[in-house]
Parts: C-alpha cells; structure tokens; sequence
C-alpha cells in the first residue's frame, strides 16, 4: 500500500508591518482562526566587552492557510524595561508606553477581532500545522 | 501665637523596584549559602539543595505553576531521566502520575527543567547535561538549565563539557542532534560563572557556539531572571532588567 503522503507546510516570511499581516489574511477570506501569543525570553546581547542578558517580550500573531498550506506570522519583540515600543499598525502615531507587553497584546486582539478574526491562544509551528493538517 | 511650621512634610521616595529585586536576589543566595555551610553530608547535601532551589522558585510563582521532581514521557514511552526540578503549568496540563513532589509529566506539561547540584564536577557535570539532553531528547520545547551552588573552575568546567561531547559523539554517531539538546544556560553560584549561546554566532542551532563568563550581578538573580521570564510573568515583568556579565572569559 502506498504511504500517505505528509502535508508539507511552507512559512511565509515573517511580516515586518502588522498593517501589511492584516491585509495578507483578508486577502485570503478562508483564514477565520488567527494564533496570538504573548512570551516572555531572556536572550544574550553584546555591549561592549561584556554580555547582557536581556530580559524581552515576544508578540506574535500567526494565522494558517489551509488551501495553500502556508502560516504567516507577524511578530514584534522589545526589551523588557526599555518602557517603549512602536506599534504603528493601530493609532499610527507610533510610540507607547508598554513595559509589559500587556497593552500590546489587547491592542492586537481587539484590531484581529475587529476584523471579524477569532483569536485563541498559542503559535501555529510548522510541526503543529502538519500534525493538525495530517489529522 | 504659635508659628507656623515653615517645614516641608518630608517626601515619600518613590518605589525602587530595582533595589527591591536585587535584595531578593541577595537574600535568596544567602539562604543557599547558608544552607551549603551547615549540612555537610553529600546526600543530605543533595537533596536539601534541591528543595531549596524548589521552595525559592516557588515562592515566586502564581498557583498555575507546580513545581517538582520526575521525569517526563512521552506516548510512545520514550522517558527522560529524573531532573531534580520541572515547573509545569497545572492549569493546562495534568500529570501523568504525582505522588507528593515527585511528578511524571508529558511533553509540553514542563516549561523548564532545572537539574541542580550542589558541587559540579566532572562526574555530577556528565550527570546534569545527560540529564538535559535526556529531557530534550523527549520534549524539545522545555528550557533545560543547570544550576550549581559550587563547583569546578570555569576552565576546568570547560574542558570537562568539551570531553563530555566528545564522548556523546560518539554514542550518537547515527543521527547526532548536536548541541541542540545542550542547556540553555549553566549557572555556577559559588565559582561565578555561567555558560550561554554565544548571541553573535550565526551557525546552525547544531553547531552553536556557547560562551562562559563571570557574573557581574549575583549568579542567583541570572538564574531567576532566566526562570521567571521564561514563564512569561507578565505583572512580574517591571521588576526584570538585564542582567550583566563581565567579559567573556572562554568559547566552546
């Protein structure tokens, strides 16, 4: 018997501009699932001579085509304490106040679900879209 | 007639969450190293570092989080060895088995596993990244971290890991995963010193390359810093700045 053949899922390059993630989805009406995920990670960084390891915040919205298969993501890390990110896909005015990321990631939810997009928890991978696409 | 007070009322200085953190951090290495003075048995040793390192994590974190001792299996019984410490998120995921501390867990359950010693040398460092890699050879998403109270030099240390993948090379010559199951981080309190990917290397996660330097803030708080971030704390968030270390000090 033949074996059956795995799905292969492709990743789409990752989305600088959140706008630009936004208007890819609702080019393709068939994504009505949208992931959004809110980390926390410590990464080491140079200065000078010495390291830092610097504590940041990863946000990142990915969404699954199935016809394609194809995941787009968007994501925005920032240092956590550096007390300001730009997020311009909202207010287009740039800077806000967001230490903790919270802000953000209500931000994101709230322009997703205005776009009539669920939202739940989590990150498609390309391991986690193929075992869910294998069924 | 009384006068009238020309006195300012004196200004309440605002909260210095830095200052806060750091005597937490100060007063967490203080009770291990208290600890590391009074018990002089090697097992007892053992263990009590272990619940230390277990209570003092715990009393940082919200209910969601257990954490304990065990292993974690996955479906196809494929199990790791057991590592002192995993937090694992209790709302999301039951155990396979628990019994007081320790717990059986499936993959995904643990964020990070922690193997604790209280005096890494060349053996107990064999021991610990066995252990890690066992972890990571079952779950590859938890973080796996070391964490020592005293131990070996950081050259020796370095030899002693060097050795050490020499000889799991050769275990592992059919389909060598290469240093994607190392830790992410080694953590050696009383030596000063800890062990991380080099942030500028550009090879594949198999190849990476990893540093060792002195800590220029207490090892403790690198460690807790590492720990809670990785949990994603968010309201924890404000009190977390980086961490420094001093040069780099070898490459491996």
């Amino acid at each position: 018997m033949a074996k059956k053949k795995s799905v292969n899922v492709l990743e789409h390059d990752v989305f600088g501009d959140f706008e630009e993630f936004l208007k890819e989805v609702q080019r393709r009406p068939h994504i009505r699932l949208v992931k959004l995920d809110d980390q926390g990670l410590v990464e080491p960084a140079r200065k000078g001579r010495a390291i830092i390891m610097q504590p940041r915040v990863r946000i990142v919205v990915t969404a699954l085509d199935d016809k394609k298969p194809e995941i787009l993501r968007w994501e925005k890390k920032w240092d956590v304490g550096s007390g300001v990110v730009t997020i311009d896909a909202f207010t287009g005015r740039g800077k806000c106040n967001d230490p903790t990321g919270k802000l953000t990631r209500a931000k994101v939810k709230a322009a997703l679900e205005a776009r009539s997009l669920l939202v739940s928890d989590g990150e498609w991978t390309k391991q986690s879209a193929e075992a869910a696409l294998d069924g | 007639m009384a006068r009238k007070s020309t006195k300012k009322p004196k200004a309440v200085a605002p909260p210095r969450f830095d200052d806060y953190w750091q005597l937490r951090m100060e007063g967490a290495t203080s009770r291990l190293k208290a600890a590391q003075k009074i018990v002089s048995h090697t097992g007892t040793r053992g263990s009590l570092a272990e619940a230390l390192l277990r209570e003092l994590i715990r009393e940082f974190l919200p209910q969601r989080w257990g954490v304990g001792t065990g292993f974690i299996m996955s479906a196809d019984r494929q199990r790791s060895n057991q590592v002192d410490v995993l937090i694992y998120d209790q709302f999301a995921a039951s155990p396979i088995y628990r019994d007081g501390e320790l717990v059986i867990l499936s993959p995904k359950a643990a964020k990070v596993a922690v193997e604790v010693k209280s005096y890494l040398n060349k053996d107990e460092i064999e021991k610990a990244m066995n252990n890690i890699w066992s972890v990571k050879t079952v779950d590859s998403n938890a973080k796996g971290l070391i964490f020592s109270y005293d131990g070996v030099q950081a050259t020796t240390f370095v030899e002693h890991v060097k050795n050490w993948e020499r000889k799991k090379r050769a275990e592992v010559k059919a389909s060598p995963p290469g240093r994607t199951r190392w830790p992410d981080r080694v953590f050696n309190m009383e030596q000063n010193f800890l062990m991380f990917p080099d942030p500028d290397c550009v090879k594949a996660p198999e190849d990476r390359q990893y540093l060792v330097a002195p800590g220029n803030d207490p090892i403790v708080r690198f460690f807790m810093t590492e720990t809670l971030t990785t949990l994603g704390l968010d309201n924890l968030r404000p009190f977390m700045r980086a961490d420094k270390t001093g040069n780099v000090s070898h490459t491996l």
